[in-house]
């Protein structure tokens, strides 16, 4: 015979009797210390909250009326004689233990990593596939609308130069992406507020300014950047940025508890880190696919690399944001393709 | 003895006034302005009203300050067992976790010794989870590449928003109970309508100045609808202290934006100019930074200012049957907690956010007050049936604070 103290609410009345529980295996028999309570329950009708810290064990008698108690002990003995809470008693355990809770944030980290580095770009990368690229056509168009709204002026070059440009283009795209190479369509401008620049729209719109043109010491120069965008396009990189954020920023929800709080203030730091870690990976990608194109065609990586130093000299004073760039350093870059040429020889 | 009648609700009870010091009415919170003591004169009906302070004990009636006892370190412990179990069970677990959290906070909140208690029930909150991460996946998709149809989810969303508010209030109240009788909320859907959708949708058209009536309209549906057992409350805040609340928070604001406009350029200037001459990245990462501080110190400020104003007032005019609630919340305090935790939260990478979420809801807590001349022990309970979680979760996903 167990006995404890607790403080007895019938639950249709907020007042409370401070009462003695006794305890013989089967049942319990609560009597009040100063008034009339005296009540005795099965202990198989009652059911008992989960344990949780510090905080007072609440037993639940049939009819509604309940019973609370600091004495974690003697609940705990009702509890068992119950058999409830088996789960709820183990999630207790790593709770009120610092080293399973050391435990839990190793645990922690490292699946959050593993998601990070992973799940999210594995996923991401299955989902895009199963898009169909021309989800992404009306979205493109509005993109170069503003773009020409904006940004860039029409292009001077003249139409003989841009046609054979748009015949290493073609060739391009006909050899990195033979199945739908009739996709890809190149865009001339002039890059009023840009400079020297080409960049692809995810609907395999390509477009190139006439600076960019003119950095350009041969056609197998712009053939290097062609296919760099092309690989952009082809791997979906713009599809699975998108959905690679969604995912971090699902991922943050699931952390903080919501998606606009304070905390998430504070988790923009890491948001932006992990987001423009994903954009190098995918710079890495392109510049990997535009590499072997090139090394395929016998020149080298060196057309690539010299248009990739020609381009960040046209661009001085940008900023240099380290890990925060979407884009890896121009050096680090070269030093990957010069490495690429050297494994594929 | 003499009989003292507040002005305010024309409550009387027996006592006898200090001299030295204000005395509340146990109804309505109002100071008590004059005794009907025959022999007494009169004194005069505004006597200024300075704020509540709990040290003043009313003479005939019980007060009850509302204590919390959660630790940061148990409080700690508990979070990261919740985020490894969500993460590790990929969100389904976020469900139970949440229910555990609440029981936490709540078990650890007690009022004259006895605590409240949680009762959500996970799976109702699982269900409602899902349903609200299949909206944010669906807006999330079409977003970038569908605009026209992430329109229509908004639109869609902006129009069942008001139920979930409703669903999520009456959700809360419904499982939380104080010993052993539930609470409730007895808000209809038309008044949810009118309050989100009507009076929300109307802020913009006014040019924001019907904003802080909105704020008010909100607490109103909120304070005015609860219910103890079968004790419902009534609420009789007024949209002139929100009004005054917003004005001086507008105009600090105002001076504030006019005085930053200038400084961060004379400080990034001057810092800027260090060896190497090459100022546009150092100029950039300064003035991010310091329009990042300052501003966010400034929108906190504000933010705590308004919440102590309107919080004050709106639990000194909410009323459960016969038992009132003083709030004596000061912003300075609550702004030094808000700062202090965000630098906390930034130099522990993020490992302190337990402990300045138990220290912001001591503070909060601790400052509410009870006052009853019935006691507590009187209130009866109400039927009770089977409530959903798909506005809580919505709610607590947007980050709504509604009530306390």
């Amino acid at each position: 015979m167990t006995s404890f103290d607790a403080i007895f609410f019938d639950g249709k009345i907020s007042k409370a009797h401070r009462v003695i529980v006794f305890f013989d295996g089967v049942s319990l028999s609560i009597r009040g210390e100063t008034d009339s309570v005296d009540i005795k329950v099965s202990v198989i009708d009652c059911s008992i909250d989960p344990p949780l810290g510090r905080t007072k064990r609440s037993i639940r008698m049939p009819g509604g009326a309940l019973l609370q108690s600091d004495d974690h002990e003697a609940v705990k003995m009702v509890e068992s004689a119950l058999g409830t809470n088996l789960s709820w008693s183990f999630v207790h355990f790593l709770e009120s233990h610092w080293k399973a809770v050391a435990a839990c944030m190793v645990g922690l980290v490292f699946t959050l990593i593993a998601i990070v580095y992973y799940g999210i770009p594995h996923m991401s990368n299955r989902v895009a596939r199963s898009i169909p690229p021309q989800v992404t056509a009306s979205a493109s168009k509005e993109t170069l609308k503003v773009f020409d709204r904006r940004l860039v002026g029409p292009s001077a070059l003249p139409a003989e130069r841009q046609a054979e440009i748009e015949g290493v283009f073609k060739e391009v795209a006909g050899a990195l992406d033979p199945e739908r190479a009739d996709t890809y369509t190149i865009e001339f401008r002039s890059g009023k507020h840009i400079g020297a620049n080409a960049f692809a729209l995810p609907s395999g719109i390509i477009i190139a300014t006439d600076e960019f043109v003119a950095l350009a010491a041969d056609n197998n120069e712009l053939a290097g950047v062609f296919a760099h965008e092309i690989a952009h396009v082809k791997k979906r990189h713009a599809i699975r940025q998108i959905l690679q954020s969604t995912g971090i920023l699902f991922l943050l929800s699931l952390i903080t508890g919501d998606v606009t709080s304070i905390t998430n203030f504070a988790a923009f730091l890491p948001t932006l880190l992990i987001e423009s870690g994903y954009s190098r990976e995918f710079e890495r990608e392109a510049d990997h696919e535009a590499g072997l194109y090139l090394i395929s065609k016998g020149l080298g990586t060196k057309p690539f690399r010299d248009l990739l130093e020609k381009l960040d000299a046209s661009h001085p004073g940008s900023l240099k944001l380290g890990v925060f760039s979407t884009h890896p350093e121009t050096v680090k870059r070269i030093e990957y393709l010069k490495e690429l040429e050297g494994s594929q020889k | 003895m003499a009989v003292i009648i507040c002005n305010n609700c024309n409550f009387s009870m027996e006592g006898t006034l200090p001299a030295d010091r204000p005395l509340y009415c146990i109804m309505c919170g109002h100071p008590l302005a004059y005794t009907a003591e025959p022999d007494n004169k009169a004194q005069p009906a505004d006597v200024p009203v300075a704020p509540p302070r709990i040290q003043e004990i009313p003479l005939v009636s019980e007060r009850h300050t509302f204590s919390f006892s959660g630790s940061g370190g148990e409080y700690f412990r508990i979070w990261i067992v919740n985020l490894f179990l969500t993460v590790i069970t990929l969100g389904i677990y976020a469900a139970w976790a949440k229910v555990r959290n609440r029981r936490y906070i709540w078990a650890n909140t007690t009022l004259a010794g006895h605590p409240f208690t949680f009762h959500g029930n996970p799976a109702a909150i699982l269900r409602g989870n899902l349903i609200i991460a299949a909206m944010f996946i669906a807006y999330m998709a079409t977003e970038k590449f569908e605009p026209m149809l992430a329109g229509i989810i908004v639109f869609i969303f902006t129009f069942i928003f008001p139920i979930l508010v409703c669903k999520s209030l009456r959700f809360n109240a419904h499982n939380t109970s104080y010993r052993n009788i539930r609470f409730k909320f007895l808000g209809t859907l038309g008044g949810s309508f009118e309050t989100y959708l009507l009076f929300g949708g109307i802020v913009p058209f006014t040019l924001f100045l019907f904003f802080p009536a909105w704020q008010y309209y909100k607490k109103r549906y909120f304070l005015n609808n609860l219910a103890y057992g079968t004790t419902g409350s009534t609420f009789t805040g007024r949209k002139g202290p929100f009004y005054k609340a917003y004005f001086v928070a507008f105009l600090i604001g105002v001076s504030c934006l006019v005085v930053l406009s200038v400084l961060p350029g004379l400080l990034t200037h001057h810092i800027s100019r260090g060896p190497g001459g090459t100022p546009g990245k150092f100029i950039f990462l300064y003035y991010i930074f310091f329009m990042y501080v300052i501003g966010a110190a400034i929108w906190y400020t504000l933010q705590a200012y308004i919440y102590t104003v309107t919080m004050n007032h709106c639990w000194v005019e909410t009323r459960l049957g016969r038992t009132g609630f003083i709030s004596t919340l000061r912003a300075g305090r609550l702004l030094w907690i808000r700062i202090t935790n965000m630098a906390a939260i930034f130099f522990s990478c993020g490992l302190l956010i337990p402990w300045a979420k138990i220290r912001r809801t001591k503070y909060i807590l601790e400052n509410l007050t009870v006052v009853t001349d019935a006691g507590l022990d009187g209130f009866t309970a109400a039927d009770s049936s089977e409530i959903t979680a798909v506005g809580d979760a919505a709610t607590d996903f947007m980050g709504i604070e509604i009530g306390l």
